[in-house]
């Protein structure tokens, strides 16, 4: 055991990296095309790429917040706004996370798991 | 004579909002945590185009961009009140005991200001703008 305390709030060591990725690889055995359409290609791939990233939408529906406040709600996932415009759609909503969490009415709120039922 | 104190090191802001100089930092997943990216992915019209359809950018993404500190409202002065709030806020059961492998740490304001708390929830955290 090591004897010198560390704070755990304020540690920098990298004990338990996740690592996982996602790999693509395209590859034209027994041809070789002019390097310009090689080039035209792989913009196009880019491109094709840049657009399905930008499509996904995997986030499950049931996460968001009910926009009904009579229903019970369920937070699950802070809600985080570095912007500057952070208003939820239905106010009765705002005020009742506001109270709850006691977070100034001007400010942006972040809500941890089931801190509201 | 009084000095004003300088922060001489620049920091990233991991939950940008999408804007000009932003980088596409991580994904929400079907567990509506966050996928972060190993190395923030720079993007074009192309995704901008395809991922502001539907639900904000912000619901389906997180960016990185500069930490703009007093330009932002969670700046509190000294330091990000986001994630404070949040380590102080977050449910024991959501901190993860695995980090994401994530190049910015070394300039991300979260990091430097809470050390490897905050890459326990980093994956946990989710921007939304709600526009009314
Ligand atoms: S103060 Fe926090 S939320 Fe605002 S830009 Fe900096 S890191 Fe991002």
């Amino acid at each position: 055991m090591n004897g010198v305390a560390e704070n755990p709030t304020k540690s920098r060591q990298l004990n338990s990296i996740k690592m996982s990725s996602t790999k693509f690889t395209l590859e034209l055995k027994g041809i070789e095309l002019p390097k310009s359409t090689q080039e035209e290609i792989s913009k196009a791939l880019n491109q094709t790429l840049m657009h399905k990233i930008g499509e996904l939408d995997l986030a499950p529906e049931s996460s968001e917040a009910h926009s009904n406040s009579n229903s019970p709600f369920y937070l699950n996932k802070f809600r985080i706004d570095g912007g500057e415009i952070a208003k939820l759609l239905n106010k009765d909503l705002l005020s009742q996370i506001e109270k709850e969490l006691k977070i100034p009415k001007e400010d942006n709120f972040y809500i941890a798991k089931n801190a509201i039922h | 004579m009084q000095y004003i104190k300088m922060e001489s090191k620049k920091h990233v802001c991991p939950s940008a909002p999408l804007y000009e100089g932003s980088r596409l930092l991580g994904i929400v997943n079907e567990n509506n945590e966050v996928s972060i990216l190993t190395e923030p992915m720079e993007i074009d019209d192309v995704f901008i185009a395809s991922a502001s359809k539907g639900k904000l950018p912000e619901q389906k993404f997180r960016f990185t961009n500069k930490c703009v500190k007093s330009g932002c409202k969670q700046w509190t002065g000294e330091q990000c009140g986001v994630i404070k709030r949040v380590l102080e806020n977050i449910e024991q059961s959501t901190i993860k005991n695995e980090l994401p492998e994530c190049n910015i740490r070394s300039e991300c304001r979260w990091f430097d200001q809470e050390g490897i708390s905050a890459c326990k929830v980093c994956t946990s955290i989710k921007y939304i703008n709600y526009i009314s």
